[in-house]
């Protein structure tokens, strides 16, 4: 059972890790204010549980 | 007229900050304009993550204090003894054991303590001190021995003496004596020379349950142990003090004054920490096969009686049954707390072979309270909770005592630790649920919730001397293939804890010790 909540916490953090680059890419990539605003907020949320502080 | 003027100024203001806006905003069609912006909003975000990380994470390694008197508290057992995967995690909190001064223990030299781990060795030579009847008297009830076969000496001084010299192989003492002659070569064995009951006092199961942590820390400083043993559990889910509840918007720490210090504790979450435990499925199945919603998952108060290789919060209920099970335990205390707006409040749920300890606690102890205390039995049909799993799997009586907090409820207004101890403080909405009849029972102070699950303590302490002081004899829905013969065990006998009235009256922080921090 461990095993499998092992590779299922490492999959998730990979795949937070990638979103959070897509956010960061988005924050760049986006025209609007808002849209660069919202990305940074999620940005916050997730960098936290990347390391895993919350 | 005057309404009409507002709307103008509301329009002229408004005017004057599109102006400001128009000025300052970006152009973020230009490339150069679009990163900058991009970088200040990083940069921004950054900063809050900075400081926002650094204040979760102070919160997360702040420890509790509970100071330990020196000389009274035996030892400091982990959780991780009896559930290993837990070494090194956030969920390996302490036990404290408290030894009863008149319990019966064997002194020996220490390199052959190793002996005794499974009892007193056949043929091993015996003294005591003359006069001490109890001691020998329960020696030789547990050993089987016939009278004379324990030498007797003037002294507990000469019997450790004798110990040293190699004269005699044990000493058989008084356990507030043999604690004084340990070191220099001599310590207590482990073998049992004497069957005493043994009480397990449990808190913050739920950090958000103050009253819980609170009671247990007033009996770890304040207990003073006669005959029998006491265990002490101050942070049972200690993942779940390491962050708070979500969306509640609750304060970290609530803090008392004590003699010119400052003893500070945390609230913390219901449930287990997701950054140690995850996923958290959409369905939580217990071990029974029972289903219950996700987050329960990590509620350790449905995860009994836990599994050593099961999801974080089933380890530390694991810890908690084996120890149960490994000391065996006689009488397990669970302390909780409900909001004002939940039915099942000022209570005291008890598992069904308890019931004789619980009714006699009822009849003779719980009147000290200021209110009643409903008497519910555990429910067959409801699992993962201690006074249901700790029932059904160990041989321990296990009772659940639930009082009025305030801070758990929905309907209050704002969320600081005035509400969480609600001590001079009256929360309006609670009020005035109460006035409309819509709670189960009224918010009352941190030191009315203490003060009540103290006496409960001591009413189930009560109950038990009152009921024969035999261990325990029915289980009728157990799981155990081979329960433990009823013995008889004596009474368990405590003293130092205030009463109802003294808790009410004098405060909570006048039963904590200052901090020696």
């Amino acid at each position: 059972m461990n095993i499998y909540l092992t590779i299922l916490w490492v999959l998730y953090i990979i795949i937070a890790v990638v979103v959070a680059v897509f956010v960061v890419w988005s924050v760049f990539k986006s025209n609007k204010l808002t849209d660069k605003i919202t990305g940074a907020v999620m940005l916050i949320m997730l960098l936290l549980r990347i390391f895993m502080i919350k | 007229m005057k309404f009409k003027e507002m709307m103008q100024k509301c329009s002229e203001i408004k005017g004057k900050c599109g102006s400001v806006a128009a000025r300052i905003k970006p152009d973020l069609t230009n490339k150069k304009h679009n990163y900058i912006a991009a970088a200040v909003c990083l940069v921004l975000a950054l900063a809050v993550l900075i400081v926002s990380a650094c204040q979760f994470s102070s919160f997360r390694n702040y420890q509790t204090e509970f100071v330990l008197r020196e000389g009274v508290v035996d030892d400091v057992l982990k959780f991780h003894e009896y559930s290993r995967y837990l070494e090194g995690t956030s969920g390996d909190s302490d036990i404290y054991v408290i030894n009863g001064t008149e319990n019966t223990v064997a002194l020996v030299k220490e390199g052959e303590a190793g002996n005794y781990a499974n009892g007193v060795p056949e043929g091993a030579k015996l003294c005591a001190v003359e006069g001490s009847d109890a001691q020998i008297d329960a020696a030789t009830a547990t050993l089987g021995l016939a009278e004379g076969d324990i030498a007797l000496l003037g002294s507990a001084e000469d019997a450790a003496q004798a110990v040293k010299d190699g004269t005699y192989d044990a000493a058989v003492l008084r356990h507030g004596d043999a604690k004084k002659l340990t070191g220099d070569g001599l310590a207590i064995a482990e073998a049992e020379l004497e069957k005493v009951p043994s009480l397990l006092v449990i808190g913050g199961t739920h950090p958000n349950e103050p009253a819980g942590q609170l009671t247990a820390t007033l009996f770890l400083e304040n207990a003073v142990m006669e005959r029998g043993i006491l265990y002490v559990v101050t942070e049972l889910n200690k993942s779940a003090y390491s962050h708070s509840q979500p969306q509640e918007g609750s304060p970290w720490y609530y803090e008392f004054e004590v003699d010119g210090t400052t003893r500070t504790f945390k609230y913390g979450a219901r449930a287990s920490n997701p950054v140690d435990q995850w996923p958290t499925p959409d369905v939580y199945t217990h071990s029974s096969g029972q289903q219950l919603s996700s987050s329960e998952v990590r509620n350790i108060n449905r995860a009994y009686p836990g599994s050593e290789t099961g999801t974080f919060t089933e380890q530390i209920a694991w810890a908690i049954t084996n120890f149960v099970n490994t000391e065996q335990v006689t009488m397990v205390i669970d302390l909780h707390e409900a909001s004002p707006e939940y039915e099942v409040i000022n209570a005291c749920v008890y598992h069904q072979d308890s019931a004789a300890i619980a009714s006699n606690a009822s009849l003779f102890g719980f009147m000290n309270i200021g209110e009643d205390i409903k008497m519910e039995v555990s429910a067959l049909n409801l699992h993962g909770l201690t006074h249901r799993e700790l029932g059904d799997y160990t041989s321990a009586y296990v009772f659940l005592f639930e009082t009025s907090n305030a801070s758990q409820g929905k309907i209050h207004g704002k969320f600081t630790s005035d509400l969480i101890l609600y001590d001079g403080y009256q929360d309006k909405y609670y009020e005035a649920s109460l006035e409309k009849g819509l709670l189960y029972a009224p918010a009352v102070s941190i030191n009315v919730r203490v003060a009540r699950h103290t006496e409960s303590v001591s009413s189930i302490i009560e109950g038990f001397n009152l009921s024969d002081c035999y261990s325990r004899s029915s289980y009728e829905y157990s799981y155990l293939e081979n329960p433990p013969e009823s013995q008889y065990l004596g009474d368990f006998l405590i003293s130092g804890i205030p009463d109802y009235t003294e808790v009410t009256e004098n405060g909570v922080a006048n039963y904590l010790l200052p901090s020696e921090k």
